[in-house]
């Protein structure tokens, strides 16, 4: 949403506008009330009009000017919503503008609507609900339009299915309700508790899926994520509880301006137009929000707590939210904003379970998880801030369910942690983390051990092996990935020594060349010998820097593609991945990179790459299960397939490009443009296929390792046994299970398209109780509407 | 909602502008506001490729990774050139990247109109970048004293001492404006602590 203008003066007057309306109410507690600024910025509103002429563009800036403020700043929705009136009661033009934004806000609602944005959406309706507070906004009109929505959202249900657009229009009206109650209760009571009762019912129906979104889209984590409708309906009840009346939405209306706005215009806008259609693709409201309240608080902040009932809590963290999704660009500006609300309660613990909210988000958070990250490092980092208490308290809490998460959100969790850490030099109570470096951790506390092990390498990553080893205790050590040297010697070292120098140095041979001397070192025929050989020299002789490996593959590409040829690509794929997986322990993050960049070089082909991670063959149950409990061999898998989306989603920008030229083709152009077209649908056709089999391949391996570790082992229990402290289904279990779901909830769009792989899969094969448990109310979630984003 | 707080608070400060580009204002601003490439400031001599592509690929698919060398010991002097596939992933990277400590230093990023070979070497006369030439304070991520440090260094080198020397987190052009190219005269000052010296013998050892 630009403010556009011409030049010169049009520049100035929108300048002028936008940074005093964006301003108001920053430094309340400055030289003047937020009152005092209102009536100010209302007052210098109306008397630049004739400093500008009057004229009508001058009108449209302050229109769209409030309009921008009113939405992307919703914690000030309060006092823009003031402004508006008080626009609205001194001159005609104003009361003009106030009835253009607010239509143009109603139009704002409707296209997030279609959209499927529920936050954008939420943000034009509480303004909304605000211009009816302050008078300008007719009750009947807003009754109307909560009853159209309301509608929408009922006749969306269908039984036995999963609705996301019914869920996102009832979320979206119920947490609008209690910024609308007031000016709703101006009118018709009766109406106003029918709306109310009947919203309950519909939160109430949600209520009974809660099982059903949960086999997919619960970030987990025991009891710290609470299912939204659920919030919903607790905050509704403590608003009706208080008389429809809360202390976390400041008024700036009663005192001395609410005479002046009591008199307001009252207008009923035009009547808003439901889309019957809501990209919920994009849907990325969290249906989850995490409550980190399970214990009890404690220090200063507990009064305050105590003072918050369930209303103002989601009030707060609604508002934290908003600012999340809008401060992007300016993540520093974000915190401080979160940090001073015009709110006068402590919103500490509120913004640290919004970031969280957030941050854990499934199937994907709104922004990037760098965002968040970004975010709990400037909160920290803010004078005087005390936020860095709360979010203590909340990684401990964490650290203590860390068993119950969804394995996705797991990977999240360690990654951020690892960040922020790295961003307050790795101060941390490493010697908290101890006991997961012990020999008796795997056992008994085998997710902390993990978690501790992920962060260890994520930080490491980001520093270096040397600095971490002299920060962490040494029992933390044997976490810690290890060097390359400590790892085994490979029996061929001399033939790899030899290879090296053909390879590097400055008596390095070309592809012809070196093909020849290596058939001279291997033997003639020996291709498989030879490839491996050739790759474990290339691994070795590109470890100090990682871009060697980009110069070493482009020089070398024609003779390992030629390898690959003569030895078979399946075949190629475990070999290149045997040396890999040598080096895997102390490397992980450079096997990754450099799996990625062999896809990229269509040296390795993802689906080969997914069977060998997924393989069982010739590993022990031990081996394999420490290979499922590697958690970068996840994060590999997760890379490919979000690649995999990637390749989907450029082939089908492609396709519409092609369409859009064929459209437009002359006749001289049109067969050229009507075969680009039918050779970018094939090229859809082709990656969509590709996609199918890499997400059922990837299920059946799934199963595959699922049935062969669960082979003569004891149904496990899930809940922690007594004296046990961690949860008790085993890490790989929880790994397998975890991506399984994660596979499909990520590619809805695909699996929905291909449905009967589903029925076919569960009755081809040996499908263990637990697998097939897991994956039939993924079904379900496939056939709702609620698509992944990307496709 | 950017454009709110970006329209009456522009940020301090020029952004980064490489002096030796040979085209037009118009060209330039064509180059970069098509580019994928960033140029990534203030980084410690230490700070290794792979530290690099960590903190970088969270953003997205980066495509490479260039480290600014020293024109001279072909050593690492605190600049680099990120490419990304996507230009959305390299804006989400300006956006969040600055302010984010990398090797507890705060990174400076800012588009580059694209990297050309040549670019990755330091145009200071001491083969690193300028702004170690005019830095007079002491920094044990970059080696220690600046070069400015040294008395008598500028004088004997016709080193116009330009912008504030010493700061770290100041965005300039670190390659400096042409002039022609000097050989190292004077010893970088290395009396950096004894951990930060023994991590850079092992790093160019390549035992990471």
């Amino acid at each position: 949403m630009e403010i556009s203008g011409g030049r010169g003066d049009d520049d100035r007057m929108r300048l002028e506008v936008t940074s005093m309306l964006a301003r108001v109410g920053d430094d309340a507690e400055g030289r003047s009330s937020v009152e005092e600024q209102l009536e100010y910025v209302s007052g210098r509103l109306v008397d630049d009009a004739s400093r500008y002429g009057g004229t009508a563009q001058y009108w449209e800036v302050v229109r769209r000017a409030l309009i921008l403020c009113g939405n992307d700043l919703a914690h000030k929705v309060g006092m823009y919503s003031t402004v508006v009136a008080l626009i609205a009661g001194a001159s005609e033009e104003g009361k003009m503008t106030a009835e253009r934004v607010a239509n143009g806000t109603s139009g704002l609602m409707v296209t997030a609507i279609r959209d499927g944005q529920l936050n954008k959406a939420l943000q034009a309706l509480k303004f909304l609900c605000e211009l009816c507070n302050v008078w300008v906004v007719s009750w009947e009109w807003l009754m109307e339009t909560l009853r159209s929505l309301l509608e929408a959202a009922v006749a969306d249900r269908r039984p036995f299915q999963l609705h996301a657009r019914s869920q996102m229009l009832v979320d979206l009206i119920a947490s609008a309700l209690p910024w609308g109650a007031r000016g709703l209760k101006r009118g018709d009571t009766d109406e106003f508790d029918s709306f109310v009762a009947e919203l309950l019912g519909c939160l109430d129906q949600q209520l009974e899926d809660e099982s059903a979104w949960s086999s997919g889209l619960l970030p987990s984590g025991g009891t710290l994520f609470a299912f939204r409708p659920r919030i919903l309906r607790a905050a509704l009840d403590d608003l009706a509880a208080r008389g429809w009346n809360s202390g976390a939405m400041p008024r700036w209306d009663d005192g001395s301006l609410s005479s002046r706005l009591e008199s307001g215009p009252e207008l009923t806008l035009r009547t808003v137009q439901i889309p019957s259609h809501s990209k919920v693709s994009r849907y990325s409201a969290p249906s989850y929000v995490c409550t980190l309240s399970t214990e009890k608080p404690e220090g200063s902040g507990e009064n305050d707590r105590k003072r918050k009932g369930p209303i103002e809590q989601l009030l707060l963290r609604d508002t934290a939210t908003n600012i999340l999704d809008n401060f992007l660009q300016k993540h520093l500006e974000g915190a401080i904003k979160m940090l001073s609300l015009p709110i006068p309660m402590d919103a500490n613990q509120e913004v640290v379970e919004a970031t969280f909210t957030e941050m854990c988000a499934l199937p994907s958070a709104y922004q990037g998880q760098v965002f968040y990250g970004a975010i709990f490092m400037d909160l920290c980092r803010v004078p005087n801030s005390r936020l860095s208490i709360r979010l203590l308290k909340a990684v401990q809490l964490v650290y203590d369910k860390l068993g119950y998460f969804d394995p996705e959100v797991f990977d999240r969790l360690s990654d951020w942690l690892a960040f922020h850490l790295s961003n307050f030099s790795y101060n941390w109570n490493w010697a908290t983390w101890a006991a997961c470096g012990t020999a008796q951790a795997r056992d008994r506390i085998p997710y902390k051990r993990i978690f501790c092990r992920d962060v260890l390498d994520h930080v490491c990553r980001l520093s270096y092996r040397d600095k971490i080893i002299g920060i962490v205790p040494d029992k933390l050590h044997s976490l810690i990935p290890p060097e390359v040297e400590s790892l085994p010697a490979r029996s061929t070292d001399e033939d790899e020594l030899k290879v090296m120098e053909l390879i590097s140095g400055s008596d390095r041979k070309a592809p012809p060349e070196l093909k020849a001397r290596l058939m001279g070192i291997y033997g003639d025929d020996q291709y498989e010998q030879i490839l491996r050989g050739l790759f474990a020299a290339i691994l070795r002789a590109v470890q100090a820097i990682l871009s060697h490996f980009d110069a070493m593959m482009e020089r070398y590409i024609s003779v390992v593609n030629e390898l690959i040829a003569l030895t078979g690509p399946e075949k190629a794929t475990r070999v290149i991945m045997d040396e890999l997986w040598r080096l895997w322990p102390a490397l992980p993050l450079r096997c990754v990179t450099y799996v990625d960049k062999l896809c990229t070089y269509q040296v390795l082909n993802p689906l080969d790459v997914i069977n060998y991670l997924l393989s069982i063959d010739g590993l022990s149950k031990e081996e394999l299960i420490d290979k499922m409990e590697t958690s970068s061999v996840w994060e590999l898998m997760r890379l490919l397939i979000s690649r995999q989306k990637s390749r989907v989603q450029s082939a089908k920008t492609e396709a519409s490009n092609a369409a859009r030229f064929a459209a437009s083709a002359t006749e001289a152009e049109a067969d050229m443009a009507s075969e680009k077209l039918e050779e970018a649908k094939l090229g859809v056709e082709t990656v969509l296929e590709a996609t199918r089999k890499m997400i059922w391949n990837t299920v059946g391996g799934l199963n595959v390792v699922h049935t062969t570790l669960s082979e003569g082992v004891e149904d496990s229990m899930e809940e922690a046994e007594n004296g046990a402290e961690e949860k008790k289904i085993p890490v790989w279990e929880w790994r397998v299970l975890g991506f399984c779901k994660e596979v499909i909830r990520k590619n809805t769009s695909v699996v929905e398209a291909n449905i009967g792989d589903f029925d076919e899969f569960l009755q081809s094969g040996p499908v263990d109780v637990k697998f097939r448990e897991t994956i039939q109310p993924l079904k379900t979630l496939a056939l709702s509407d609620l698509t992944d984003p990307v496709m | 909602m950017a454009s709110l707080y970006e329209e009456f608070k522009p940020s301090r400060g020029g952004k980064y502008v490489d002096r030796r580009f040979r085209g037009s204002p118009e060209e330039r601003a064509a180059k970069l506001a098509a580019s994928t490439t960033l140029y990534v400031g203030n980084l410690a001599f230490y700070t290794s490729e792979d530290q690099l592509w960590t903190a970088f690929s969270r953003f997205g698919e980066v495509k490479r990774v260039i480290m600014g060398l020293d024109r001279n010991l072909k050593t690492p002097c605190g600049f680099c050139f990120v490419e990304y596939y996507r230009r959305e992933d390299a804006q989400n990277a300006i956006w969040i990247i600055n302010g984010v400590k990398v090797d507890d230093r705060l990174i400076r990023a800012d588009w580059d109109v694209g990297f050309e070979p040549g670019r990755q070497y330091g145009r200071g006369r001491s083969g690193g970048q300028v702004r170690d030439d005019v830095r007079s304070t002491y920094d044990a991520g970059r080696g220690g004293y600046g070069k400015a440090a040294v008395e008598g260094y500028g004088a004997r080198n016709g080193m116009q001492l330009w912008g504030p020397a010493g700061e770290p987190d100041a965005m300039r052009d670190d390659e400096g404006p042409g002039r022609k190219r000097g050989r190292e005269e004077e010893p970088m000052v290395t009396d950096a602590p004894e951990d930060i010296q023994k991590r850079r013998i092992f790093r160019r050892g390549g035992n990471r």
